[in-house]
């Protein structure tokens, strides 16, 4: 699914004009980050050194790359869904851990707690429920497929 | 006709190949008492030199008039079997081999049973046989080339050398189209004025040239050989007694007088009176010539030619949509076609050293604008890269690129650039900014040095791609050309370039992929001698074109909706009839129409009827299920003979007629088939996309699902029709689809109407 | 005008004066936005665990609203990238059905992809209408300036959002504050990125990003940033003191939201627009205000 979803043949048509690197803030501040050189690696099948990099966790997700990728490609969702793989193979940034953690209990990524509510309530603003049991029941029948 | 055919049937064993499975000798027996049966003769090698004088002598011997060959697919041994001294429409080849004995080999009494049954149902086509005659039809040798650039100039001088009249239309004031914009051409650097002006001598002085500028294409009637073209000719309000004085360009305060430049043909200036200021008429009035005409009016002719060149040309592409170069919005971002005015005018000082940018590939090798390389470019921009070098030597010039593209000879002038020490790196930048003053900056990943550099620039130059002029769009419909899905021209890129899908129409230039002046003008060569080669025939017309019988027709007009190529026209009384050098007798008509009366001259509607009655529902006894295919001619019949030839089986209860597509299929002849006891009918056509006649299986496809649902209404099992894509290659996925077919089909059980 | 309200996981918690102003302003507009319980995280995060589930969780949002025959309005900009760009990926019959069946799963019949989603700047710029909203205007801001940070999950990916606004030179927001009176520049970073979204991986690296912004506005000294999106707020708002500290600079650069912006301009008290909780101080503003 994975392969569909991202269109991954098309990266194959990647002719390396490094658009991605030239337009990335990110790259500017840290050289070290280029989207087009991960991309060379996930296409020549090298995706192994790509998850263990942490060069994959500095990507904002600003989506400046594949809106002017002459070739279409999708390079955020691409590079975003190497920290998917990243995390299956147990490569997982501790931050991770812990957003997963509240998610399945809140159903959002920041708890809320009844100091929240109460917070709200003094503002005017109605209460939000704590819980959201569906979350998990999301990940446990999704998060099987490949 | 009936009964009173004389039929020479020839039975071949194929040196076994045949024999071996399937009992000639009591077929031969068998057939020798049919009525209509005049020879049987039996032959180990039928397509030897005795095999086919045996035919020809037994022709003329006992007067034949029919000959039905029992051997190979039709599309073996063409040769052998073309000349036999018989109108070839009277010749039937029934396929034994590939679709019988091959396939059949493990099941000899089922292969007999089918062939017996073939022979039968061929003989029956037969009866109804008429000997038929291509059309042929005188070419005029006449060309007309649409597009006065260099590619059209160069086609229309090449032809009008060889002798051949030529009319060469151009809808702008001026020939010479891009090129005369241009500050000079690649590789040897010289100005567009040198060539051109050579050219447009050349064009007045040959005789068999007629040029009209200001001019378009209305209406395009006839066939190849003998078209006839409206031209639309705008006034150009000024004649040839003007002088050039240059007075009318003076006095014009709304710069309507298009002033030829130095070397323009033709030499007269043009008004473009849309520009005019109401009432003015002060250019008439000083004009010492009496050259102006302020209310000539629009002129229409016709012109007759056998032959049409197309050389419309090409536009640059347009970078505004790539927003994050700023094209329109930042100063001094120009495109390469641009760059060539300013070269050429000396529009800007290079007094002092520029730092200049050129950025490849802007729309092109893009999948959201031109995903094609644009072939020029890459030249282009170096050539203007060394003439920035060339005057000032300390201009430093860069070039971003993706690969470099220089194919032969160019080679010399990429290595030139790189002594002259024009910088090129691999990399495209993001994009472009500039921050008050009227620099551009920019950063761009070094992909070989893996470093990111930050630039800037005093000019950026995009180095924008080559798009067909929608001269092709325009022309596309009028002419009946098609174009490919960037909308250049259509053609087989490989063998046939310069042709395009219609015969007669050629084209020249970057009408059908970019190029340079070099290519342009020997793709104008090419297409010249292609319409000089096409005039010294004679247009053959295939004789099977369909025919429509008026005594059926209502006029719904389904066949003039729906034939792939609108050839179908109104005759004198108002019936739709097929112009019939635009038929590709593809069939699409005969399957169209609602009340079954077009017929193709090789196939009617009542031979294929009639063959349905002769075929014996039960050859395979009384259990087995009998599934009648019809197989499209260009793809589906030849994949169920490499069934045969890779030695794949199938069961005999496959019975194949051939059809030129399977769009030719018409409903009612599938209805009958099925009220006659056939269990299943197959229409194995081409998948939509590769389609030979366009839309023929869609619309197969389509009838078949409203035949099927008409089966629900009657209580028969919808499933016993079916269509499925067949590619060429597709044997295998046939032949499993046969066999699924036969095991479904024996599921439901025999067809209730199955006498 | 009724639409379901797509609140997200930041501004309840993070960024209640957006939550409040965007309640006065759309009250005082008549656009009545439903506040929908059942909705979840819109995906986001999820992206980077699993990106199917995300594309699960995403289709389960829309398709609730769908349900309830409610077009979506959100002020995050990042849930509203993520469920346009799934509602893209959702265009596909094969992905649709597949995260169909697992929506059955969930009790929820189908997502059938005709709920549309828009962040409420560009509902105010393609539905309200400008013309419209600018006879509200009573207190036209005319002595403010401001250097509009749009965020880049407003406008991209632009394929999701149906390329409404221009990423390499955006004007909706502008023009929407133009509105109001108020002027608003044009900066040279103007399209960076905030950086938030990796603070948490590359904290250095995110900061980094949000001071470079903030550094130029200031240089330029505008009143204040405006901005849509709660995530862009707390990089530069929340974070600003600490951004200064790493950068060994010192920031003191109001940020209001849109909707505070427009709220002031249609005549909304302070207390309305959630002005209590802005953690920078506006007594600027507040001032020149006051003197118009």
């Amino acid at each position: 699914m994975y392969n569909y979803l991202l269109d991954k043949e098309r990266l194959r048509y990647c002719y390396q004009c490094g658009k991605c690197s030239s337009g990335c803030d990110v790259n500017r501040l840290d050289g070290s980050f280029q989207p087009h050189r991960l991309l060379h690696l996930i296409s020549i099948g090298a995706i192994d050194k790509v998850l263990k990099s942490a060069d994959i966790w500095k990507c904002t997700t600003c989506f400046t790359c594949s809106e002017r990728c002459p070739q279409g490609i999708r390079v955020t969702d691409i590079l975003w869904n190497m920290r998917a793989m990243a995390v299956k193979s147990g490569h997982i940034p501790e931050l991770l851990v812990h957003q997963r953690e509240v998610l399945l209990k809140a159903g959002r990524l920041y708890s809320v707690g009844p100091i929240d509510n109460k917070k709200r309530g003094k503002a005017g603003l109605n209460a939000i429920p704590e819980e959201h049991p569906v979350i998990a029941k999301i990940f446990e029948i999704s998060e099987v497929e490949d | 006709m009936g009964n009173e055919i004389k039929t020479g049937l020839y039975l071949c064993t194929c040196e076994g190949e045949i024999g071996r499975v399937i009992d000639i000798d009591s077929l031969a027996e068998e057939a020798s008492g049919w009525s209509g049966i005049t020879a049987v003769h039996r032959d180990a090698f039928l397509c030897s030199a005795d095999g086919i004088r045996k035919i020809r002598e037994d022709i003329e011997r006992l007067g034949l008039d029919r000959v039905m060959i029992a051997a190979c697919s039709p599309f073996f041994k063409v040769r052998e079997f073309s000349d036999l001294g018989i109108n070839r429409y009277l010749v039937e080849r029934v396929n034994i081999r590939e679709q019988c004995s091959w396939v059949h080999r493990d099941d000899t009494d089922g292969a007999t049973r089918k062939a017996r049954t073939m022979l039968r149902v061929f003989l029956e086509k037969l009866k109804n046989s008429r000997p038929l005659e291509p059309v042929k039809r005188p070419i005029l040798k006449t060309a007309l080339v649409i597009g006065g650039g260099i590619a059209g100039i160069n086609a229309t001088l090449d032809a009008a050398g060889a002798d051949c009249e030529v009319f060469l239309v151009e809808r702008k004031p001026f020939l010479g189209g891009k090129v005369a914009e241009l500050h000079n051409y690649f590789p040897r650097m010289c100005p567009p004025s040198c060539g051109l002006e050579l050219m447009f001598s050349e064009l007045g002085k040959n005789r068999n040239i007629h040029v009209q500028t200001l001019s378009e294409i209305g209406t395009v009637t006839g066939s190849p050989g003998n078209f006839e073209i409206l031209i639309k000719t705008s006034p150009r309000h000024i004649n040839e007694r003007c002088t050039l004085c240059g007075r009318c360009l003076e006095v014009c305060q709304k710069n309507a007088v298009i002033y030829p430049e130095g070397f323009s043909y033709p030499g007269i200036p043009a008004i473009h009176r849309a520009l005019c200021e109401e009432g003015c008429r002060r250019c008439k009035e000083i004009c010492p010539a009496g050259a102006i005409d302020l209310d000539e009016k629009e002129r229409l002719n016709n012109i007759k030619a056998g032959a049409i060149v197309l050389s419309t040309g090409w536009d640059p592409f347009d970078p505004t949509p790539i927003k994050e170069f700023g094209y329109r919005r930042l100063k001094n971002v120009f495109t390469n076609i641009e760059f060539e005015k300013i070269s050429k005018e000396k529009k800007i000082s290079f007094d002092e050293p520029k730092r200049t940018a050129f950025i490849q590939c802007v729309g092109s090798r893009d999948e959201r604008y031109l995903p094609y390389c644009s072939d020029v470019c890459c030249m282009v921009s170096i050539k203007q890269a060394l003439f920035l070098k060339e005057v000032n030597r300390e201009n430093e010039v860069y070039i971003f690129h993706n690969d470099i593209r220089t194919p032969g000879e160019y080679e010399e002038l990429y290595q030139k650039a790189r002594k002259s020490g024009i910088i090129f790196i691999k990399g495209i930048p993001s994009e472009l900014r500039q921050d008050g003053n009227k620099k551009i900056d920019f950063s761009v990943f070094d992909t070989v040095a893996g470093e990111r550099l930050d630039i800037t620039a005093d000019m950026v130059i995009l180095a924008v791609g080559m798009r067909p002029s929608n001269g092709n769009i325009a022309l596309k419909d009028k002419i009946g050309i098609a174009l490919n899905k960037n909308d250049f021209i259509e053609s087989h890129l490989q063998c046939y370039p310069q042709d395009t899908q219609r015969e007669g129409i050629f084209s020249a230039g970057s009408c059908r992929a970019p190029m340079d002046v070099s290519r342009s003008i020997e793709s104008a060569g090419t297409a010249a001698v292609k319409a000089l080669k096409f005039f010294r025939g004679k247009v053959e017309i295939s004789a099977d074109y369909p025919v429509v019988n008026t005594l059926k027709c209502d006029v719904c007009k389904r066949c003039v909706e729906e034939c792939p190529f609108k050839a179908y026209y109104f005759d004198d009384k108002g019936f739709p009839k097929p112009e019939i050098s635009k038929c590709r007798s593809c069939g699409v008509c005969m399957g169209s129409c609602p009340l079954s009366a077009i017929s193709l001259g090789d196939l009617s509607i009542e031979q294929l009827s009639e063959m349905i009655d002769a075929l014996d529902k039960s050859y395979l006894g009384n259990d087995e299920p009998i599934i009648l295919s019809f197989l499209c001619k260009n793809d589906a019949y030849r994949a169920v003979d490499d069934a045969g030839i890779k030695g794949i089986k199938y069961p005999p209860n496959l019975f194949s007629i051939m059809v030129p597509c399977s769009g030719a299929v018409n409903g009612a002849i599938v209805s009958k088939a099925i009220s006659t006891g056939i269990d299943g009918v197959l229409v194995a056509g081409c998948p939509d996309e590769e389609c030979h006649y366009v839309h023929g299986s869609m619309l197969a496809k389509t009838r078949l699902a409203d035949i099927s649902d008409k089966l629900k209404e009657m209580y028969l099992e919808p499933e016993r029709v079916r269509f499925i894509e067949i590619s060429r290659d597709d044997a295998e996925k046939f032949t499993r689809s046969v066999e699924d077919y036969a095991k479904e089909l024996r599921k439901i059980g025999r067809n209730p109407l199955r006498v | 005008m009724r639409y379901a309200f797509y609140i997200g996981c930041t501004i309840p918690v993070k960024a209640l004066k957006y939550e409040i102003s965007t309640r006065s302003l759309t009250g005082s507009l008549g656009i009545e936005l439903i506040d929908i319980p059942e909705f979840s995280c819109c995906g986001y995060p999820v992206r980077s665990m699993d990106f199917f589930t995300s594309l699960v969780m995403s289709a389960r949002n829309l398709a609730i609203a769908e349900k309830k025959g409610l077009d979506i309005i959100g002020i995050c900009t990042g849930c509203m990238a993520i469920l346009s760009e799934a509602k893209e990926y959702l265009e596909d019959p094969i992905i649709r059905n597949k995260v169909n069946k697992k929506l059955k799963a969930l009790g929820i019949k189908e997502y059938t992809g005709s709920v549309k989603v828009k962040h409420l700047a560009r509902f105010l710029y393609e539905d309200y209408g400008f013309d419209r909203l600018r006879e509200r205007i009573i207190k036209p801001l005319n002595s403010l300036e401001f250097g509009v940070h749009y965020g880049c999950h407003y406008m991209k990916p632009t394929s999701a959002y149906g390329h409404f606004d221009d990423p390499s030179n955006p004007a909706t927001l502008d023009e929407l504050i133009n509105l109001t009176g108020a002027t608003t520049i044009d900066y040279p970073n103007k399209n960076l990125c905030c950086g938030f979204t990796i603070m948490g991986h590359a904290e250095e690296l995110g900061l980094r990003l949000a001071a470079e912004k903030l550094e130029c506005l200031s240089n330029i000294g505008v009143d204040a940033m405006a901005l849509a999106c709660p995530s862009c707020c707390i990089a530069y708002e929340n974070n600003q003191k600490v951004v200064g500290k790493r950068t060994g600079k010192e920031f003191d650069l109001p940020v209001l939201y849109f909707t505070q912006i427009v709220g002031l301009s249609i005549g909304l008290e302070e207390e309305k627009l959630g002005f209590e909780f802005n953690r920078i101080k506006v007594d600027r503003i507040a001032k020149k205000l006051a003197r118009d």
